[in-house]
């Protein structure tokens, strides 16, 4: 249709007065590391962070700034999701567009379909990322644009930079006097920045301390620059054209920094996604905080010192009652509306969707939980993003940078493999989404990773060899928020080792006080989790500790009195002495009670292994276990002799069977 | 202060002004009638120094000391020894000149170029060096003055430094003469380390360096480094950004760069150019006072009584003047005879020169000895050593020199 874009274009040349600033907002992402929480759960600008859709947090700022007209550009598919957003918003602006534009593909597609449409008749900021947060009201910015425009038609785009101590280590040139761009490389490009004469006679200022934030200002000539290219994709192709081309197109584009007092960030990946919620809960961005945020819900957000955000009733703000302040150890928080959280639950730097349930002593750090979520007791949640309605069992230690989509039941038993920088998911990717891969794992899921060999986790960081190591020190940001943790005093300078012997040890006897039932057992086999999560002990450690204590127990003190709670408590032997590992860690606790005090103990050690071993005793002890241990043993320690009966019978045993074999 | 010995580099030959320099060391040329390495020797004097090095070349030596014999180049601080270099290495750079009398330098050093002409105080830049415990500190100026070069229009390099530096950190990462830049270099580890880097040909070199002993020493081990500001100055900075090797345990160097801030200092010069040389020869007139008590502001002419008329000018105690001349914006040396009605304007005039009457200088340099006959008109020109002008003689954008049959110039006017 070109006559339709030249007629456009000449009425832009006698509209020039038209002063106002339009902010033409992309509400799609074509970022596909979030495919695995986009695929029919609408658009991205609806995504929530902090329990708030991302749109909202955008369309507050923006009402900060002078803007008071509104394009939403939005796939065909998803306008209707964003129906409701036009009517909560419309009000508040002169003029809020919803513009749907056919599969758009990219960034750059969308923008085409804008430019095609010849709606954009002024200046625009150009916000090609809904996730884009800031303080600032941009007024010297635009200001600048618009002096800049004046002395030069040619000026087309300023874009906007904060400073940030977290650099992208993206590399910009801009001239000093007057901030043009000479310069543009992304942090992911690893072209080099080689120093030309020019740079020197243009007085050029070389920096990777300022971080891009996704705002541009542009005149209508961008959009050209769109419709004239159809392979460009996003805003990069449109400033890389524009620097390239300079002698041919006349073009300049400028750079503004915002103060120091002005924060803006930006999601791109989880990690990003994180640090986002994270400066928005720690309020960074004032006035943009999530209990300043308009809620059409029936419920708010009301916060306490720390910086913990409680869902509460509408009709109940103003105090804390009714929320979960109590059960909560924590800071930098969010908790939904109508969540159930038991006693003893640490929730840092965290967020947690409406109606999840977190059971007792579950610890969350740098966590991103959805909606209606079943957290397990004991379980230990670190730098990890999880969708909606998971559930995650008791106990459950998850792999840091770990990205669980919705509705995911995840099985007891570890996964047999790593899953940090990967998505998993209950289903497989579309065909369509170019660039992801996936491979099944045990239970019937599927991970997801990136082709292009990145991790899905953060945009700098290549799963390899040693990645584990790389998110180490990835996660700076996230650890200089939260580390009220290790520095608290509880964490006492005993043997972690002693400690979790003594815990354990209290958890027994007040179990044996009890009548006993097998929902006891399961919550001395939590207990136990949890005491071996808190101090950090191996599972190896724990094999050999709770089976030490267990023949401290007084009603150990007989064999008889043994072998009758060993029956009882089953249970907890089926649990942890299943590998044979373990079954050595529980002999050489046996080892360790041996000694001349207890004559009693010492008569009963080769009975008790036989009670241990034999189908009509426990059965929980394997031969090749026992061997083993009975290997390891001094040639002078007084057990070998007395365990000599049963070693020769068991090799016996195990002779026959090679010959039944043979 | 004796943490510190300044080193006064006065060896250099002036070979970017050879017009001047044929008779005389650079840094004897006169500036506001009193030889040129003066001013750096005031400059050490002030931030107390107390142990210098004048180092020259044995041609110039006797005439140094007998000069630093003289109260006016004495400090009751401030000692100061002469070291020259030997006959036969005329050609040394100043590298091999610290590394033959290393001996000599115990301490941290200031080095400063005998060209280096200032009002400005040295301590900030010594404060600078010392709370940051640099290994080298530079001093640059956006201001180093410079002007119209008199004489033939000649092609010469504009003389500008390319300089990338952080002015949050003052770190230094690349300092070279335009010249020499010459195939693109990969900016990569400077961004890394240093995340903001300013790109600029605005600032210049003044040759005033505050180096480390250690860097001192580096010069014995690598023999081939024989300047400093050529050789030992890129390498301190390259190294900066090299990863450090295994073996070495030491830290890598850190470069400072102090850029003379305005409040500072009225004028800066780096007085190895004749358009420096010339420019701070005319503008210094204003600066004296606050250099230094010592320095006269020459004769007092009385406009009311001779009719003489002298703007912003110096004019040398023991020259005679005489009545209805105009100077103005320019240095007069001593011994200097200007006859009625000539009219100087905007140029220097060394000692012993003679000007007839009604003769018109204008932008020139006259050498010590010149003659310029009655009427003569002199603009824009070098006039060297002892030449003459004959009488109506118009001169303009010349070179005149010894070579040069002045006979010729009559016939041709």
């Amino acid at each position: 249709m070109p006559p339709k874009g030249t007629i456009a274009r000449d009425s832009i040349q006698k509209k020039e007065d038209d002063n106002t600033l339009t902010a033409v907002i992309v509400a799609d992402h074509y970022e596909t590391r979030f495919a695995p929480f986009l695929s029919n759960q609408g658009p991205w600008c609806l995504h929530r962070v902090c329990n708030v859709p991302i749109i909202d947090f955008t369309i507050d700022w923006i009402l900060r700034t002078e803007i008071n007209k509104i394009i939403l550009l939005v796939s065909e598919k998803n306008l209707d999701y964003l129906k409701p957003t036009e009517v909560r918003w419309r009000t508040f602006f002169e003029q809020f567009l919803l513009i749907s534009c056919r599969d758009p593909a990219s960034i750059g597609d969308a923008l085409r379909e804008l430019d095609l449409r010849a709606i954009i008749s002024s200046d625009f900021l150009l916000i090609t990322n809904p996730a884009t947060f800031t303080n600032a009201t941009l007024r010297r910015q635009v200001e600048n644009f618009r002096a800049r425009r004046k002395a030069n038609r040619n000026n087309v785009m300023t874009l906007i930079y904060s400073r940030s101590s977290h650099p992208e280590k993206a590399t910009i040139g801009v001239k000093k006097a007057d901030g043009k761009l000479v310069l543009y490389h992304r942090a992911d490009n690893p072209s080099r920045f080689d120093v030309d004469k020019n740079y020197f006679l243009d007085d050029v200022v070389i920096r990777n301390n300022v971080t891009d934030t996704g705002i541009a200002i542009c005149s209508v000539n961008v959009l050209v620059q769109f419709s004239t290219n159809f392979d460009f994709r996003g805003r990069d192709d449109a400033i890389r054209e524009i620097l390239a081309n300079e002698e041919i197109l006349l073009l300049n584009i400028h750079v503004d920094v915002l103060n120091e007092s002005e924060c803006a960030t930006q999601i791109n990946d989880y990690k990003s996604y994180l640090t986002a919620s994270a400066l928005l809960m720690d309020r960074w961005l004032y006035p943009l905080c999530p209990d300043n945020m308009f809620q059409p819900d029936e419920y708010v957000f009301v916060s306490n010192g720390q910086n913990m955000y409680y869902g509460v009733e509408k009709e109940k703000i103003g105090s804390l009652a009714g929320t979960q302040s109590k059960a909560i150890l924590g800071s930098c928080s969010m908790v939904g509306a109508s969540c159930k959280i038991e006693q003893a639950v640490k929730v840092v730097g965290s967020v947690v969707g409406d109606g999840t349930t977190i059971g007792l002593g579950t610890r969350i750090r740098n966590c991103i939980i959805g909606r209606n979520c079943r957290i397990g007791r004991g379980c230990l949640l670190e730098n990890a993003i999880i969708g909606d309605s998971v559930t995650i069992p008791n106990g459950y230690q998850l792999e840091k940078y770990a990205i669980l989509s919705s509705n995911l039941r995840m099985p007891a038993d570890p996964l047999n493999r790593s899953v940090a920088g990967y998505a998993l998911c209950t289903f497989a990717p579309d065909e369509d989404d170019e660039g992801l891969d996936f491979d099944r794992v045990d239970g019937g899921f599927y991970l997801w990773k990136l082709s292009s060999g990145y991790s899905m986790w953060s945009k700098e960081v290549k799963l390899g060899n040693g990645a584990e190591d790389v998110f180490s020190h990835a996660d700076s940001v996230d650890e200089n928020v939260l580390t009220d943790e290790e520095s608290s005093p509880e964490t006492a300078e005993a043997e972690p080792v002693a400690v979790f012997q003594e815990e354990i040890f209290d958890s027994m006897t007040r179990i044996l006080e009890l009548s006993f039932t097998p929902q006891l057992m399961n919550n001395l086999i939590l207990e136990i989790n949890s005491s071996k999560l808190a101090n950090n002990i191996s599972m190896e450690d724990v094999a050999k500790y709770a089976f030490k204590t267990f023949i401290l127990l007084n009603a150990c003190k007989t064999f008889i009195g043994f072998k009758e709670l060993a029956l009882k408590w089953k249970g907890l032997f089926t649990n942890y002495y299943k590998p044979q590992k373990s079954q050595v860690q529980m002999l050489m606790a046996i080892e360790e009670r041996f000694g001349a005090q207890n004559e009693d103990f010492n008569k009963a050690l080769p009975n008790m292994v036989h009670f241990l071993y034999t189908e009509t005793g426990l059965g929980i002890l394997e031969a090749p276990a026992i061997l083993e241990w009975h290997e390891s043993l001094d040639a002078s320690s007084p057990i070998r002799t007395l365990m000599k009966r049963i070693i020769d019978w068991l090799k016996e045993e195990s002779e026959e069977e090679d010959d039944d074999d043979e | 202060m004796s943490e510190l010995q300044a080193v006064l580099l006065c060896a250099g030959s002036g070979n970017r002004m050879p017009e001047l320099t044929e008779h005389l060391s650079k840094s004897l040329l006169p500036v506001a009638g009193i030889p040129m390495f003066w001013f750096p020797l005031n400059s050490i004097s002030k931030t107390g120094v107390r142990d210098v090095k004048l180092i020259t070349c044995e041609e110039y030596r006797a005439e140094y000391e007998k000069l630093l014999e003289d109260p006016f180049y004495q400090w009751d601080h401030m000692q100061v020894e002469v070291l020259s270099l030997p006959r036969d290495h005329d050609d040394w750079g100043t590298g091999d000149a610290f590394r033959h009398f290393q001996p000599k330098f115990t301490h941290d050093v200031l080095v400063v170029s005998g060209d280096f002409i200032s009002d400005m105080s040295l301590t900030p830049m010594i404060e600078l060096f010392r709370c940051e415990s640099a290994t080298l500190c530079m001093l640059l100026s956006e201001h180093c003055i410079t002007g119209n070069i008199p004489g033939p229009k000649v092609r010469r390099s504009k003389g500008r430094d390319l300089v990338a530096w952080c002015e949050q950190s003052k770190r230094i990462a690349f300092c070279s003469p335009e010249e020499d830049f010459e195939k693109s270099i990969s900016g990569d580890s400077w961004i890394n380390r240093l995340n903001e880097l300013t790109l600029t040909a605005k600032l210049n070199d003044c040759h005033v360096y505050l180096l480390r002993n250690s860097a001192i020493e580096l010069l014995a081990t690598h023999k081939n480094f024989a300047s400093l500001k050529a050789d030992l100055v890129p390498f301190l900075l390259n190294k900066q950004f090299e990863p450090a090797a295994s073996c070495e345990s030491k830290s890598p160097p850190t470069c400072f760069v102090y850029v003379q801030p305005v409040q500072n200092g009225t004028i800066v010069a780096h007085a190895n150019n004749l358009g420096s040389y010339f420019e701070i020869s005319k503008t210094i007139l204003k600066a004296l006072p606050r250099i230094s008590p010592r320095l006269t502001l020459g004769q007092e002419i009385n406009f009311k009584a001779t009719g003489t008329s002298c703007i912003s000018s110096r004019v040398g105690d023991s020259s005679k003047i005489s009545a209805g001349v105009v100077i103005k914006m320019s240095s007069i040396g001593e011994h200097v005879l200007i006859d009625e009605k000539a009219r100087i304007q905007g140029s220097v005039v060394m000692d012993r020169v003679e000007i007839g009457k009604g003769a018109h200088i204008s932008m020139s340099i006259l050498c010590p000895g010149v003659k310029v006959m009655d009427g003569a008109e002199v603009v824009n020109c070098i006039i060297s050593n002892d030449q003459v002008v004959h009488p109506n003689v118009k001169l303009q954008n010349e070179l005149l020199e010894a070579e040069s049959d002045g006979e010729d110039w009559r016939n041709e006017f």
